[in-house]
């Protein structure tokens, strides 16, 4: 095993939104990246198989640049030359900056200062590519989160406006938050929504800030600053004690009470039996892609019955309670670090029959100081093409996200990212009919994975 | 502005050019990298990535280690131990942009690795600033250099393709390139990388002609030359006129035992309202079997696109005058993401570069 190695491996499931994908939020905005050509290969062409290449631009930073030290004049020009060719001026300007300029103490601010004078019926939005700080506190994710909204303005307030910051999905109609939102007979108010720059620009009036996601709180506490509002974290979870506890919280900010709390878990509970009824004993391997809280789900579904077999995920929560419930409580539930270099040739092995003994010992392979427990075996070789795909008229085992899919091979998997558009009791009835609907119909494995942005439009 | 790009892509990178050329040939392969270049590659250069377990990594350098300078030492200790867990042929370094301007030695790390696990080595200094063809060119020739040794011995009706890495090459074109030798009798006993390994590489100093089949197969050509005597074809067969040259041209080669280039005698129309865009040996060819055609280069980091093009064609790397130069145009040869440029009335026949537009097309 390689536990201590620091390379990373970057795995084929391509479902995940990148900082295209989320500026791309912002309506009408038009992004222009200004990096060197391997960073820009990577944006310019998630742009084109998004068929967005209309709202984006770039400005390719050369080695003469790094040397001669006109990396402000480059941006300046390179901007402006965009803006002047463009045929419809955009409203709105996200400027991607890269690692180099803030290695090289590029002035952004002046950058910015004289993009302003020069257009100045252009919101100038500094946006931030800058991968070395990604495991920075601040990292370019919420970094990215936050400017999602910097070109918000504070308005007149409105009380009854509550906006959800920082989601890449909009919540379905039935979602807790919405519906409670509405029963205090407020608005919910979310930028995924939001048809042109004007409805953007109108999110300013909001006087409730709330947020799901840990990369979205700077974002939220940011713009409920600016707007002198308060902010909300109310965290996804499928825990139904912390959903409550969320719902508890949101209904005291918008002035109404949470009062259906047994009828919500009685809902929650019929629509995981209903999948269990379906699903049976199937294995279900789950991952940190489909969900920004994958033990909280493994741990849901353990809790009703399921098969948990095994968890991939890109880093684990050391304090995380719902890992150390899981390997407690889970006899044989394994754990894979999907960067993990070793997980290149990673080949799913059915666990060990009940009458091994290992079958109570837990496979933990995500630890990075090579303490996992035990090392479960099998000697049935199998190779990725002839894994995991069903057996009679079932499947072997249910994928819940892409990248579990891959690694086990699956064509039976539950396609969303990042929670999609769930929340509460009512995404987990959601997701329980996305399991039952997953398990019944197969997916094209390879086509699915291959498209970049789940939920985006795509010409591949 | 020649940088500013309002609306055309970009090809890809010295780093990936790097990558791509040595994918396959069972290398353990990183890019000094934070994130993303990983994912950039995997997704829209290597076609190969999905189905196989090429070993490509990224060495996730952060913040802190680019500022103490640290990231060499760790980067070493990291390719060793995964060096020792998968036992590759090879290890190989392409830098990208911020350990190039911090200026990591990659020859020192690459050296490193060597001494403790006695594998052959490789670092690549590229900045991830120029296009691929810089990248891929030195790759093919640093791992031929190394691997392709020793003494030859010329077999007789044997060729050996040189440049083809899935960046330029498509599969099927490389079928076509077999059919097209074996058809005139050759055997082929090296495909330098696609679909290739490192040991049919070192049989390459063997082959009685190599054929060269992109602009970064050309350095690598040279060293089987000037080392071996290996003489060699520029060209690629792409249609019944370009099929019979590449033939007559591999001929020429083995009997006068010099280079040849079987477009250099064609010269562009400059009058011709046939434009083809693209990499300069695809493009110089599609050009001769079209009956003539102006090229149009958008990359200039090899030094021997100059030198493969004739006197009415261009490198043109400024978006706008390359929309200026197809004005009056009636056909354009190029890659499905030209069709922004392309003016009204005007025909694109697209022309699929990996290199440029990835997976779409």
């Amino acid at each position: 095993m390689l536990r201590k190695t620091g390379l990373e491996y970057s795995v084929p499931a391509r479902g995940g939104w990148t900082i295209v994908h989320v500026g791309m939020l912002v309506p009408e905005a038009h992004e222009i990246f200004v990096c060197a050509a391997g960073c820009l290969r990577g944006v310019v062409l998630s742009a084109a198989e998004m068929n967005l290449t209309g709202r984006f631009s770039t400005v390719a930073i050369e080695e003469h640049n790094v040397t001669d030290g006109d990396m402000e004049e480059l941006l300046i020009e390179g901007v402006s030359d965009i803006l002047e060719r463009l045929e419809k001026r955009p409203p709105c300007v996200l400027v991607y900056t890269s690692c180099i300029h803030h290695f090289m103490g590029t002035d952004l601010d002046d950058c910015f200062r004289v993009l302003g004078e020069r257009f100045p019926d252009v919101d100038f939005v500094d946006c931030y590519m800058t991968p070395t700080m990604r495991k920075s506190t601040l990292n370019p994710d919420k970094m990215m989160r936050k400017r999602l909204y910097a070109a918000i303005k504070p308005l007149k307030t409105d009380e009854n406006d509550v906006l959800l910051c920082g989601n890449c999905f909009a919540v379905t109609d039935s979602c807790d938050i919405k519906v409670l939102i509405e029963k205090a007979g407020k608005r919910l108010l979310e930028l995924p929504n939001t048809d042109n720059y004007a409805d953007y620009k109108k999110l300013g009036s909001a006087g409730l800030i709330i947020s799901n996601l840990s990369v979205a709180k700077d974002a939220a506490d940011e713009l409920a600053a600016k707007l002198g509002v308060k902010s909300l974290q109310i965290p996804f979870s499928f825990g139904y004690n912390e959903i409550k506890d969320n719902l508890v919280k949101l209904a005291g900010a918008v002035g109404t009470e949470y009062d259906t709390f047994e009828a919500d878990c009685r809902k929650a509970d019929e629509a995981l039996r209903a999948a269990k009824d379906v699903i049976g004993d199937c294995r279900i391997a789950i991952d940190g892609m489909i969900t920004t809280r994958p033990y909280s789900l493994a741990r849901l579904l353990a809790e009703h019955g399921f098969n948990i077999d095994i968890v991939f995920s890109d880093s684990v929560g050391g304090e995380d309670t719902d890992y150390e419930w899981l390997k407690k409580n889970v006899p044989g539930i394994r754990f894979e670090k999907c960067v993990s270099p070793d997980m290149r040739t990673y080949r799913y092995e059915e666990p060990v029959e009940s009458s091994d003994s290992k079958l109570v010992q837990v496979q933990d392979n995500t630890s990075d100081n090579g303490s996992y427990n035990t090392s479960i075996t099998s000697d049935n070789g199998n190779n990725k093409s002839d894994i995991a795909e069903s057996f009679g008229n079932k499947p072997k085992i249910l994928a819940l996200g892409q990248k579990a899919a891959y690694f086990t091979q699956s064509s039976y998997f539950v396609d969303m990212v990042e929670n999609g558009p769930l929340y509460g009791f009512d995404g987990i009835v959601r997701l329980s009919e996305m399991m039952t609907e997953s398990f019944l119909n197969a997916k094209d494995l390879k086509k699915t994975l291959d498209i970049k942005g789940w939920g985006c439009e795509s010409c591949i | 502005m020649k940088q500013a790009r309002k609306v055309l892509s970009t090809y890809s990178s010295d780093t990936f050019g790097v990558i791509s050329a040595l994918y396959g040939l069972g290398g353990l392969l990183v890019m000094h990298d934070a994130s993303g270049c990983n994912s950039t590659f995997t997704t829209h250069d290597e076609p190969r990535w999905f189905g196989d377990d090429g070993l490509v990594f990224v060495s996730a350098v952060t913040e802190d280690e680019a500022v103490m300078g640290t990231a060499g030492d760790r980067l070493a200790a990291d390719m060793i131990e995964t060096a020792n867990y998968y036992h590759p042929k090879f290890t190989a370094i392409a830098s990208t942009p911020i350990p190039w301007m911090t200026g990591s030695d990659i020859d020192l790390t690459a050296a490193q690795i060597e001494e403790s696990t006695g594998i052959p080595s490789f670092g690549f200094d590229v900045s991830g600033m120029k296009t691929y063809e810089a990248g891929a060119s030195a790759a093919l020739l640093a791992i031929t250099e190394r691997f392709c040794t020793g003494e030859a011995s010329t077999r007789k009706g044997t060729v050996a393709i040189l440049g083809a890495t899935p960046l330029d090459i498509e599969e099927e074109q490389l079928d076509h390139i077999g059919v097209v030798l074996r058809d005139s009798g050759k055997e082929i006993i090296c495909t330098s990388s696609m679909n290739g390994t490192l040991e049919e590489l070192a049989e390459a100093k063997n082959a009685e002609v190599a054929l060269v089949v992109s602009v970064v197969g050309i350095d690598q050509a040279e060293y089987l030359y000037k080392t071996y005597g290996v003489p060699y074809v520029i060209g690629l067969p792409c249609g019944p006129v370009t099929d019979s040259a590449v033939t007559d041209a591999l001929e020429k080669a083995i009997a006068t035992g010099k280079p040849v280039t079987f477009f250099e005698d064609t010269v562009a129309d400059e009058t011709s309202k046939t434009v083809i865009i693209g990499e300069v040996v695809a493009s110089r060819s599609l050009a001769l079997e079209k009956g003539g055609a102006k090229v149009i280069v958008p990359t200039q980091d090899s030094k021997h696109i100059a030198v493969l093009l004739s006197a009415g064609d261009k490198v043109i790397v400024d978006e706008a005058e390359l929309e200026n130069e197809l004005k009056s145009v009636s056909d354009v040869y190029a890659d499905g993401l030209y069709k922004f440029i392309i003016p009204s009335g005007a025909r694109l026949i697209k022309v699929h570069h990996r290199a440029y537009s990835g997976r779409i097309y």
